[in-house]
């Protein structure tokens, strides 16, 4: 079936670098509506899902640094300061990859979990991850990320060298991430491509038991990076879940043919 | 009045799931689940040769405790077993379904039992419309067009094209056609007012579930009203009340039991997430649900919506008497019965089945 949605008009961004707890991170800024965080791991891919939230809500987007189990702790107090510069209210935290991990971190500790009303990881990496997965050479590493490397026109733009990795695969114990699942204390929705090879196949699960408040939603014919293959649909699952939360579960859509 | 026979399927250990509603299809064991669908056969063949003349059938999806989400596929296994029993389809949740799907499974299932089905309709309970993703606003008209078109579908002697308001085919050509002509009976399962008074004017059955029998007997005053001014009177047959039930041999044996479970009472059956529970009847009720209105949702999933109990409960003189106040104060014609209790094993609600053939029914067949 041909896709029949309008493309979404490039999003203009505002650019500035804030700075709390050692940590200086650049900021992009766009739309309006309910705040909703996005903690960037690694941009490769993104645009059209950016672009497309923003229509729809006031997004921030903190381009975080690769991350290392040292300071994840640090991290955890930075994010959580920057945030409480940028938004004074509740507000929707989405993380993706790696970054879910330290999303998911943050959701997990008072006072910071506070101000969260909704949590969204989308790929997270933390719990499970894929065996053998940190010792690939990046290069094979990069054609484990999409479902249809074939199909990536540019492929080459992504990250290389030893980044790939910390971009993408957390250095937390991930028995110990697991472990503190039920710590989680807001609505939460997780996301994973139906084909992610990066991680093991009972992550989604794992998520979706231990989480209390926890929906798990998986997009078809998507890999690791599900923004890079199929946004709008992506788009379309964690859209509903900021504006409805757990009440997303329910079709407000009409469906009426003709009066 | 006679006795119909809930085929649930319950899954063997359905009183271990936890307080919510989907269960996770983690707790599902092949080996339990396989012999769970094999002793409800069985107990739906006993049930026949104890005296039952229906078997019925209830479509609910993503829970063990009535394991039929086709309740088609039940009812055509059931059909193999069991050869006298009328099988009730009460029934297909139309606004969940294709409705012309549902009119070939109904032309398929009057067929294989050489006419012996009676069709049910109804909307479903609030946490069903979740499950195909159904506008729960949309739900109600959904039924009414659905039940329309299979009607039509069932009857039409050519192909036909259907222009409606939520479905449209371009071909409708439903084969087999039914056994029974025109049409086998059918059966509206409703409490609402609107779908009540559309079945007395389309002289369909009444099935109602679960109310208490002050609730019910408001219930069928008005569709007996409304079949009188649409110029018909109800068959016995035509008034169906689904309970539940719990018989033993005494009513300090009954009382017993229940005291025994868990807070007193058979655990809660549907239990939603409270946001989600207020958002779907929201939109039943055609109005809108503000989330932003109210607190944020508990970490832990807090739960809304209670089973309602059990309808009958006693020895099996008691229950007769029981049964007679539905009768005489609501026209019931046929009791349809939830045996299968959490908790109750497979051997006990046989020896119910048997107790309830040998000492209940001869009472209320005389109703």
């Amino acid at each position: 079936m041909p896709n029949t949605t309008p493309p979404t008009p490039p999003t203009s961004f505002t650019q500035r670098r804030i700075e709390a707890a050692g940590l200086s991170v650049n900021c992009r800024e766009a739309g309006a509506g309910l705040p909703v965080v996005i903690l960037e791991s690694l941009a490769w891919g993104q645009t059209r899902f950016y672009d497309a939230l923003a229509q729809q809500f006031h997004l921030f987007i903190l381009e975080l640094p690769p991350a290392n189990a040292a300071d994840a702790v640090n991290a955890i107090n930075a994010v959580t300061a920057l945030t409480g510069q940028l938004i004074h209210g509740p507000y929707t935290l989405i993380g993706a990859s790696q970054a879910a991990n330290l999303a998911l971190q943050i959701a997990q500790q008072d006072p910071a979990a506070a101000q969260l009303e909704a949590l969204i990881l989308i790929s997270p990496t933390a719990v499970r991850p894929a065996a053998d997965i940190l010792s690939l050479p990046p290069a094979q590493l990069a054609d484990l990320l999409l479902a249809h490397p074939e199909q990536a026109t540019d492929l080459a733009g992504l990250p290389d060298g030893d980044d790939l990795p910390r971009l993408l695969l957390s250095d937390a114990n991930a028995a110990q991430m697991e472990s503190r699942l039920g710590e989680v204390r807001c609505p939460t929705l997780v996301a994973f491509g139906s084909r992610d090879r990066l991680v093991a196949p009972g992550a989604p699960a794992a998520y979706r038991s231990q989480i209390p408040n926890c929906h798990l939603s998986l997009v078809y014919d998507a890999g690791h990076l599900i923004a890079a293959e199929r946004p709008e649909a992506l788009t379309n699952a964690v859209a509903d879940f900021v504006e409805n939360r757990e009440t997303f579960v329910v079709n407000r859509q009409p469906s009426l043919i003709n009066p | 009045m006679k006795a119909s026979y809930l085929g649930a399927m319950g899954y063997a250990e359905r009183h271990l799931f936890p307080d919510c509603w989907p269960i996770p299809p983690a707790y599902h064991d092949p080996r339990l689940s396989v012999q769970s669908y094999q002793d409800g056969l069985a107990e739906c063949e006993f049930a026949e040769a104890m005296g039952f003349e229906w078997i019925s059938f209830s479509e609910h999806h993503y829970s063990g405790r009535i394991a039929t989400g086709n309740p088609a596929v039940m009812a055509a296994a059931v059909a193999e077993r069991c050869k006298k029993v009328k099988l009730a389809m009460l029934g297909p949740l139309l606004p969940l379904n294709n409705p012309v799907r549902i009119a070939e499974e109904m032309g398929m299932l009057d067929n294989i039992s050489n006419g012996r089905l009676i069709m049910g309709f109804l909307r479903g309970t609030p946490n069903e419309d979740q499950v195909y993703g159904v506008n729960p606003a949309e739900g109600r008209e959904r039924l009414f067009e659905g039940m329309d078109l299979i009607m039509k579908a069932l009857t039409e002697p050519q192909p036909f094209a259907w222009e409606g308001r939520y479905y449209q085919f371009r071909t409708v050509s439903v084969w087999p056609r039914p056994v029974q002509q025109p049409l086998p009976p059918a059966i509206m399962a409703t409490r609402s007012d609107d779908t009540i008074k559309y079945a007395a004017d389309n002289q369909l059955g009444l099935g109602v579930s679960f109310v208490p029998v002050e609730q019910l007997e408001r219930i069928t005053d008005k569709y007996f009203n409304w079949c009188r001014q649409a110029g018909w009177e109800p068959t016995p047959e035509q008034v169906v009340y689904r309970g539940s039930i719990y018989l033993a041999e005494t009513d300090q044996a009954a009382q017993n039991w229940l005291h025994e479970l868990p807070g007193g009472e058979p655990r809660r059956a549907i239990a939603l997430d409270p946001h989600v529970s207020r958002v779907v009847q929201a939109a039943r009720a055609g109005e809108e649900f503000d989330l932003r209105r109210v607190l944020a949702g508990s970490p832990q999933g807090d739960v809304v919506g209670r089973s309602l109990g059990i309808n009958f409960l006693g020895s099996p003189d008691t229950i007769a008497n029981q049964m007679k106040a539905f009768h005489d104060r609501c026209g019931v014609g046929v009791m349809d019965l939830f045996f299968q209790q959490p908790g109750l094993t497979h051997s006990q609600v046989m020896q119910e089945i048997e107790l309830f053939g040998k000492e209940v029914l001869p009472q209320i067949k005389e109703f």
